[in-house]
């Protein structure tokens, strides 16, 4: 395989391209079927993932791939990246990392993500604030929907 | 508050499910009260099941103290990941408690109690708390808890003895559900008498009995009933005596 092969160029929506190599991107299944098929060159267009999203997906990637590479570094160590690397993520970049871990379809990202919003969503006002919901039952409906539900409001 | 609104749009609802089966049931319980489409969503089988996969892979100790006519119920905090090296110790928390009541089984998260103030049968869900009465049976001698795992359904299989000997010969069934819970005779090809209390495996409620009959000696064997079809089976037990027995699923 020559260099240039081993390199793949991801663009994003927003026309940011990232050199990385085809074992990163190939974590992706969407990426890899498109690779297998042979219906993309060197470049891949992702039409759905800013490059702001798209720069932390790969960051993901690499370390997720070095690490299976390898095998230099233990689970644990792994997992406390993982928690950090979405630690500090606010509520927007969550929801936009889970949609392009969706899109690109890397399934161990999409459980990493969907386990921090469900951790971050600790009292559902914030989630509701956020989602800007706003709460479409008839007051009757209400009545009985917190009815039924009451057990989960007592404390 | 524009952003909100366009992820909300953009979001497909798969994905909001793929975070809620991620959190604990009360929390879902918040969610069914926000929005309509949630509410509906939240109570279709495919997210039961999907939390349940999700639930089944964090275990959860649940304990039941018998005292003098009383239960109480306590749980362990549901842990991310009970097998890691933070989670060494762990703290129990009080549930509930039941007065004059006793516990009389479990299956497939749910536990049925016997209330003695009320005279009659009460299946609790221990993970909401909601507790739900039986409709009563004139002659109820024991009843057993089975769930079916195709249909999803529980039931209540009571047995009694017929009037006029001390052989079990009489059979009723209730669905548990939503709307109005009826009991409903069903027939059984054997008498019997009672050994043991039950255990109900992959939809096969199992208790140790044995036979009765006049003309030849008592034959031990296992009752097996099918939840789901309601029909019996017998397992005969060659040259075993016993007084009592536990039925274990390992």
């Amino acid at each position: 395989m020559s260099k240039s092969e081993k390199k793949i160029v991801l663009k994003s929506l927003d026309n940011e391209a990232f050199e990385v190599e085809k074992a990163v991107a190939l974590q992706s299944q969407t990426i890899w079927v498109m690779c297998e098929d042979k219906c993309v060159g060197n470049e891949i267009p992702l039409e759905n993932v800013t490059g702001q999203i798209l720069a932390k997906v790969i960051d993901y990637c690499k370390k997720h791939a070095v690490v299976d590479g390898d095998g230099d570094e233990s689970s644990e160590e792994l997992k406390n990246w993982d928690t950090e690397f979405t630690k500090n993520m606010d509520q927007s970049t969550l929801f936009n990392m889970i949609l392009a871990a969706n899109y690109l379809n890397i399934k161990s990202l999409l459980n990493l993500t969907c386990q921090a919003v469900a951790d971050k969503t600790k009292t559902i006002d914030e989630f509701h604030t956020f989602l800007n919901i706003e709460n479409n039952f008839t007051p009757e409906e209400e009545a009985q929907i917190c009815q039924e539900n009451l057990w989960a409001f007592d404390d | 508050m524009k952003r909100g609104v366009k992820i909300l749009d953009s979001f497909p609802i798969d994905l909001f499910l793929e975070i809620f089966s991620r959190l604990p049931s009360k929390s879902i319980a918040r969610f069914r009260c926000l929005w309509k489409l949630w509410g509906s969503m939240l109570h279709r089988q495919y997210f039961t099941e999907l939390f349940l996969t999700r639930s089944w892979a964090r275990p959860r100790l649940l304990f039941i103290l018998e005292g003098h006519h009383e239960c109480s119920v306590f749980s362990s905090p549901q842990l991310q990941n009970p097998y890691g090296k933070s989670s060494s110790s762990l703290v129990v928390s009080a549930g509930f408690h039941m007065k004059s009541a006793y516990l009389r089984g479990f299956t497939s998260g749910l536990i049925y109690c016997y209330d003695l103030t009320e005279r009659g049968y009460k299946v609790l869900n221990p993970s909401t708390g909601r507790c739900a009465s039986m409709p009563k049976l004139t002659s109820g001698l024991t009843s057993y808890l089975g769930f079916d795992p195709i249909d999803k359904q529980f039931k209540l299989l009571s047995i009694s003895y017929c009037s006029w000997s001390d052989e079990i010969d009489d059979h009723s069934i209730l669905t548990l559900g939503t709307g109005e819970m009826t009991w409903r005779k069903i027939q059984c090809p054997l008498t019997y008498d009672l050994n043991s209390r039950e255990i109900c495996i992959n939809g096969v409620l199992y208790y140790l009995a044995h036979k009765t009959s006049k003309e030849i000696e008592e034959i031990p064997l296992i009752v097996c009933f099918d939840v789901r079809t309601e029909k019996f089976k017998f397992i005969e037990l060659e040259d075993w005596f016993f007084y009592d027995a536990t039925l274990i699923n390992y």
